[in-house]
């Protein structure tokens, strides 16, 4: 009995001794990836998550659909592709918009489709349906999880300004009325940065450490990431930490994850929209 | 049942927004007179906040410029100085994926910002300063995944540019007259500024 537990502790102090935090511990590591899918670098990038044995989640942007299997099968393939090698994909939303700059209903506003306009203003039935859209679309709700990145973090990162946080507060609601959940992140590699790319590595073995593990924020659209990702992965593991999925990945894939909301009428759409402005008067904006 | 999984996933990171980190440094630059330096401090859960701190070459004091509100959450990416006291001060939110960066002229003098242009290009790190003009070698990747560099110029008729040619972001050293200013830490968390005017040195803090 003594004998086993000395063998156990060896084993536990051997596993540690990889760690090289200044804790002296290690931490569990996942890996997101937004934007694509990215019709040469998204494929790059799953074959280097296969050849590591590792799964991640990728937060897809919904315009890249919007052509529909017929006309554009590419991206489809692609999604087809992360959910049978067990990646979670989850919604980036329609257009890489900033929904938190929401001006009123009838004023005149930015094309959230053109991507010159993408930092607003729009007005909040543009936001409401840039991030319900993806999940309308019948071709592509089937492949996400009810689970949606927005864009630069706006909605999910509190201001100051009670006017701004009250809009963050309104598009949270957005997304918890159509029960869809949100996920942060907490270590931001900066891969799009060309300034910062000589040091990306080194900050985010940093980060992973400072942070104590977490969500991996980098993008599947940038040459950066397919180019250094092996590299990247390689070394977190030899430092010890422990690349996780963000769930098991979907084992049921006959099953639609889309919301029930948005696959009924698009009447339904507008009660729930009606009903989210409940929400926004009651916050007092 | 599905439905509880997801959300148990994402409720796992509800708690994981943003970082608590002491203020930082992100550029500087000089006039000759006094020396600018871009500041950044990160709140958890919360948007950064961001500044320009002026040190005065003579007396080695120490004034907070505050942004205008619509520039007060971007980090300040390059200040650039120009004729009739002005800076053009370079913005960019760096928060998921980059934005345009936008120019702003402030009349340091009088704390006077007025908005002169932005740019579609959200990843660079040379630029060419001209007389009248800020050309940005954008970075972007195509649809075959290849790299391309793209030069965007901007032309700000009301400003003429005291320091001409090329630079290579993030500065983090000046050298003018007789004011010499370095950003001391490691890349990107520079946390320290060392100035050297007048026969006098001292060290800074955001």
């Amino acid at each position: 009995m003594k004998k086993s537990f000395f063998w156990i502790l060896s084993l536990f102090l051997i596993g540690n001794s990889q760690a090289v935090c200044p804790d002296g511990k290690s931490y569990n590591v996942y890996l997101t990836f937004d934007d694509g899918p990215h019709p040469v670098l998204t494929p790059k990038i799953l074959d280097i998550l296969k050849e590591e044995e590792v799964k991640g989640t990728f937060f897809v942007m919904g315009y890249r659909f919007k052509n529909g299997k017929n006309k554009n099968p590419k991206p489809f393939e692609i999604l087809d592709r992360m959910k049978n090698e067990g990646h979670l994909i989850g919604s980036h939303t329609q257009n890489h918009i900033k929904h938190n700059n929401i001006k009123d209903d009838n004023e005149i506003t930015k094309n959230p489709s053109d991507p010159n306009d993408y930092l607003g203003p729009f007005t909040k039935r543009q936001v409401f349906e840039n991030i319900l859209k993806p999940y309308s679309n019948i071709e592509l709700q089937s492949y996400l999880a009810p689970l949606v990145r927005l864009p630069y973090g706006a909605g999910k990162i509190k201001s100051t300004d009670p006017i701004i946080q009250a809009k963050n507060d309104w598009i949270m609601n957005v997304l918890a009325k159509s029960k869809l959940g949100h996920v942060f992140w907490n270590i931001d590699v900066e891969d799009w940065n060309v300034q910062k790319q000589p040091f990306l590595l080194e900050n985010l073995l940093k980060q992973i450490c400072q942070k104590k593990g977490g969500v991996v924020l980098m993008h599947d659209t940038e040459s950066n990431t397919a180019e250094n990702l092996q590299n990247w992965i390689q070394k977190i593991k030899s430092e010890g930490h422990k690349i996780v999925p963000l769930s098991e990945g979907r084992k049921d894939a006959s099953q639609p994850l889309a919301p029930e909301i948005c696959k009924s009428e698009p009447s339904a759409l507008d009660s729930l929209y009606s009903e989210v402005n409940k929400i926004i008067f009651k916050i007092g904006n | 049942m599905k439905s509880l999984k997801y959300l148990a996933i994402s409720s796992i990171f509800i708690l994981s927004t943003g970082y608590a980190q002491s203020p930082v440094y992100t550029t500087l630059n000089s006039d000759g007179k006094n020396i600018f330096t871009g500041v950044k401090i990160e709140k958890k859960d919360y948007e950064p906040e961001t500044y320009i701190q002026k040190i005065s070459a003579d007396t080695l004091s120490q004034t907070k410029i505050p942004l205008p509100k619509e520039l007060s959450h971007r980090d300040i990416i390059a200040i650039f100085t120009a004729e009739k006291n002005l800076l053009v001060v370079m913005t960019q939110k760096t928060i998921e994926r980059g934005d345009n960066p936008q120019f702003y002229t402030l009349n340091h003098e009088i704390n006077e910002w007025k908005k002169i242009g932005d740019s579609n290009c959200i990843s660079f790190a040379k630029v060419k300063v001209e007389k009248n003009s800020i050309t940005i070698h954008c970075i972007e990747t195509n649809d075959k995944g290849e790299r391309t560099e793209t030069p965007r110029k901007l032309v700000f008729e009301s400003v003429v540019f005291t320091q001409v040619g090329e630079i290579t972001l993030p500065s983090t050293s000046i050298t003018k007259d007789s004011i010499k200013a370095e950003l001391l830490g490691d890349p990107f968390e520079w946390r320290r500024l060392k100035v050297n005017a007048e026969k006098k040195e001292k060290f800074f803090h955001p």
